[in-house]
């Protein structure tokens, strides 16, 4: 439906010359709800506004369904209000001196040939009746909160049917608990009229419950693209697995005996990997919560258990979250049921489920 | 537990005090107006003895038919025809700085600026050696390349050169409220247009149009205002022209060519004259709530995306072109020859007789020094007084729950509404009224300009709110008492934009012609009066000499109002 291959872009500015975006490829799936993940400044927004036709690649091609939209190589570019798009934007662009309706009516009305008015009144309707906007028809678009902005945004995005639905952050500028409302309906209205959709954001509980498909990016390239739980569960790039969970990164160095044996730097402790390593090499380690137990009780035969003592532990109602010193200055964050014994200074025992996608051969990296 | 108990008198007394300053310097002569307009006979003072209240002077002067023939419409198409050229020329100077690909858009920027600082009576006579029916420049090199014979074919002095010359003159006032209103416009307008499958021609003409109207409309009702008041291009170009307007009148009744000054009669004609500057204000309020609920004006300025022009750059560049050669270069030209040769035609064998001679003259006379001293003063202590009761109104405004603040906050914004010969006539029948010698000196300019003060409070206003009330919360909580919070808290926060109003008012100071003249004696006389005096006794060489220093102390404004005043206009 959508396919991007060997995109770059560069922003040349008075402090001097940005690429942001350094040759990418991806593909969106008819029907697929895609994701552009990564942190601020990582180019996704950027490839959203080149898909748009907002911005000007300066190489690679852009296809939507059949259509070449822009390759620069040979000199195409279809400007954005000639591609079959329909857009949210972050800050919603509700245009303040048009009403609910003549919002959403507005891509019809600059349609040509024209749309019957009757068919207008119709699908506008019928678009602010799929965002339950049904009873705000003739509200000034002035007097509107954010979440109505945002239903307003989304139903003259899809108003004229577009082939591919873009959205750029759609849900960063509602509170935490709206957005959590607006995030399960959102996903129903995708999945209910069942348009492809490409969508930016940053965070990725966003992106794992709307997204088919997820594209990390960080610093202009795709560090890693798949399912969310491919990416979840075997992430490819230490990146990619910070950025995943709250997730403890470590750095270790392969025993010199090998075996996939790791020392934790600043530790005595050994951790033991299925992976090939050489002896020296310099290792990260990124152990997501759930891959890890604590106990008091010591099990001195089990694989991967390190000891270590309480050093803090942060109440949060349910749940706590326990930080388990294992020497020098390495801690590991454990969240551990609310209603549990602990107590600051214990001593404990971690083990840790598996180690599978969890190493990764070289340093951790500072961007993590 | 009594001292805390007790008010911080301080916070009382001090924001009360530049409240009755405000009154003192507003409501006291504008009252004074009313009241005059209702005493007679005419050539008295209102408490002078012999006056009685009578409606002669309204009769008088509604009766002329003076009024219905020439007056009224003399004024119409003055200020149709000025607004309708300045907004043409203030937002497309706008939208092609702000929006399009130009090149040099700074060195333009300036250009355009310039004739905001330099008084009008320097652009007029400039203006006048240019385009004069017989000797102007413009004139000569036309009949020189097409063979005409003179006089003309342009003359300045007809209601068109008026226009044309007001025109030029109120561009860079407007020019630099739309660039503010271009650039607090969100883009994603715009691509949203474009993302719903219109083309740019049509997103500008349904879109950035509509979206940007009241923030256009604005300026635009508020340079409505500011031509109605015009004095100073109605005295020099449209009195030789016979054109008769609004505020010229009022300076005609005071100073008639023969009798005595008609005070009644004069304030008489003030005030519809001040009820339409009033009707304008509140149209310019609806527009700017308008503005604001269609957040075009956040105060958050956008990045632009630049649109091409393409072979549109011509056009673009020509109409820069010669607004800067009519508004900047040519006047600075001929001022500068004039200055060096006068009257003699702009040729290269003329230049040989260059002289300073004129220079000489000018910097000889003591009247020089004493205007050039005058001006300064003048404007310092306008400057000082108008910030400082900016800054209290701003308090009052922003931070006190007294009552009768919505009044101040009115008093304050209807300030622009008057017209500066109202002004000077209302402070003039005061301090004649009470004569304890105020009158005739530096000091009824300073009492008289320092009226404007609605800048410098909305300025504070804007300040303050940007100062969290924490941050003064917190010196009360540490034992600091109103008065030393605000000396060592807020006054030092708030100095960027209280150094911002000052400049600007000083810089209109400099440029004050109308207030000046009205209540001009020798003593206090200024340079734009001196200048006008200068030419008037048909001296164009040291009245060009005189234009020209005024023009280079000028100069360096530019740079302190586009570092202080500009990028603070252009965040509100």
């Amino acid at each position: 439906m959508l396919v991007v291959s060997g995109l770059t872009k560069t922003f040349n500015s008075p402090e001097g010359r940005n690429t942001v975006i350094k040759g990418i490829d991806f593909e969106v799936k008819e029907g697929d709800c895609y994701a552009l993940l990564g942190p601020s400044g990582c180019g996704k927004t950027t490839t959203l506004r080149c898909v748009a036709g907002l911005e000007h690649a300066d190489s690679g091609v852009i296809r939507i369904g059949d259509q070449v939209v822009s390759d620069p190589a040979s000199g195409i570019f279809v400007p954005v209000h000639q591609r079959p798009i329909g857009m949210v934007f972050q800050s919603y662009a509700i245009w303040p001196h048009l009403d609910v309706f003549e919002n959403i009516a507005y891509p019809l009305r600059v349609q040509r040939p024209r749309v019957a008015k009757a068919e207008i009144e119709e699908r506008v309707m019928a678009a602010l009746r799929l965002v339950n906007m049904q009873d705000y028809v003739r509200r000034a678009s002035t007097r509107l909160s954010g979440g109505q902005q945002q239903r307003v945004a989304l139903a003259r995005a899809i108003v004229r049917n577009p082939t591919l639905l873009l959205l750029d952050e759609p849900l960063s500028n509602l509170d935490a608990r709206l957005r959590d409302t607006m995030r399960k309906e959102l996903g129903d209205l995708i999945a209910r009229i069942g348009i492809t959709a490409l969508f930016v954001t940053h965070d990725q509980a966003e992106a794992f419950s709307l997204a088919h498909r997820i594209a990390v990016m960080n610093q202009g390239v795709i560090v890693q693209e798949g399912t969310p739980r491919e990416i979840y569960r075997t992430p490819t790039d230490p990146f990619v697995a910070f950025f995943m969970g709250s997730a403890n990164v470590m750095s270790g160095q392969a025993a010199p005996a090998g075996a996939g044996q790791i020392t934790l730097t600043g530790t005595n402790h050994y951790l033991h990997a299925d992976i090939a390593l050489e002896p020296g090499e310099s290792v990260s380690i990124v152990l997501r919560p759930e891959q890890l137990t604590l106990s008091r009780d010591a099990a001195p035969a089990a694989r991967n258990v390190l000891e270590g003592h309480i050093a803090r532990l942060t109440y949060q109602g349910g749940s706590m979250e326990c930080d388990v010193h294992l020497g020098g200055d390495v801690n590991l964050r454990v969240p551990i049921p609310g209603d549990l014994d602990f107590e600051k200074g214990m001593p404990v025992w971690v083990s840790i489920q598996s180690l599978e996608g969890s190493v990764f051969r070289g340093k951790a990296s500072p961007a993590t | 537990m009594n001292s805390l108990a007790k008010v911080d008198i301080g916070q009382r007394v001090v924001p009360l005090i530049g409240a009755l300053v405000a009154v003192f310097l507003i409501a006291v002569p504008v009252g004074m107006l009313f009241y005059s307009a209702f005493r007679g006979p005419a050539d008295y003072l209102p408490f002078e003895p012999g006056a009685q209240f009578t409606f002669d002077n309204l009769i008088q002067i509604f009766n002329d038919p003076v009024l219905y023939t020439r007056i009224l419409p003399d004024t119409l198409i003055f200020v149709c025809g000025t607004v309708a050229l300045t907004t043409f020329l203030a937002f497309t100077f706008a939208w092609l700085i702000e929006r399009s690909d130009i090149k040099a858009s700074d060195v333009w920027f300036s250009l355009i600026l310039f004739p905001l600082l330099v008084p009008i009576p320097v652009l007029a006579i400039a203006w006048i050696f240019l385009l004069g029916p017989n000797a102007g420049w413009i004139n000569l090199a036309i009949q020189s390349i097409f063979g005409f014979e003179g006089p003309g074919p342009l003359n300045v002095f007809s209601m068109t050169g008026l226009i044309v010359c007001q025109s030029l003159a109120s561009t860079p006032f407007v020019f630099l409220l739309m660039t503010a209103t271009l650039r607090s416009m969100n883009p994603q307008m715009e691509e949203a247009s474009g993302a719903s499958g219109a083309s740019p021609f049509k997103t500008f003409r349904k879109i950035t149009l509509p979206v940007l109207l009241p923030g256009i409309l604005a300026p635009v009702i508020l340079v409505t205002l500011i031509t109605l008041e015009q004095f100073e291009l109605p005295l020099i170009i449209g009195l030789p022209a016979r054109i008769n307007v609004f505020a010229y009148r009022i300076f005609n009744e005071l100073n008639p060519a023969s009798g005595l000054p008609n005070y009644g009669g004069a304030a008489a004609i003030s005030i519809p004259f001040l009820f339409l500057g009033m009707l304008a204000l509140v149209l310019y309020n609806m527009a700017i709530r308008r503005a604001d609920k269609f957040a075009v004006v956040t105060g958050k300025a956008y990045r632009q995306k630049q649109i091409a022009l393409g072979r549109w750059k011509y056009a673009a560049y020509a109409l820069l072109g010669v607004y800067s050669a009519l508004a900047v270069i040519l006047p600075a030209l001929v001022l500068m020859w004039t200055s060096l040769l006068g009257y003699a035609a702009p040729t290269l064998d003329n230049l040989a007789n260059a002289s300073l001679a004129a220079y000489r003259d000018v910097m000889g006379n003591a009247v020089f020094w004493k205007a050039v001293f005058n001006t300064l003063v003048v404007a310092f202590f306008t400057a000082l007084i108008s910030t400082t009761v900016g800054a209290l109104l701003g308090w009052i405004i922003a931070r006190s729950n007294w009552w009768g603040r919505k009044g101040i906050d009115f008093l304050s914004f209807m300030s622009t509404g008057i017209p500066s010969v109202i002004v000077a006539l209302s402070v003039m029948i005061l301090w004649l009224s009470v004569p304890i010698g105020i009158y005739g000196t530096i000091w009824i300019l300073i009492l008289a300009a320092s009226y404007r003060i609605a800048a410098t409070t909305r300025i504070a206003r804007a300040g303050l709110m940007q100062i969290h009330s924490e941050l003064e919360e917190a010196s009360a909580a540490s034992g600091g008492k109103w008065l030393s919070t605000q000396l060592r808290i807020v006054v030092p926060l708030l100095l960027p934009a209280l150094m911002s109003g000052f400049i600007l008012i000083f810089i209109i100071g400099t440029r004050e012609f109308t207030i000046p003249l009205v209540l001009h004696s020798p003593d206090n006389i200024v340079l734009p009066v001196l200048l006008w005096q200068l030419f008037q006794n048909g001296q164009p060489a040291p009245s060009a000499a005189l234009a020209t220093f005024i023009m280079f102390m000028v100069f360096p404004m530019i740079f302190l109002a586009r570092r202080y005043i500009i990028p603070r206009q252009s965040a509100e």
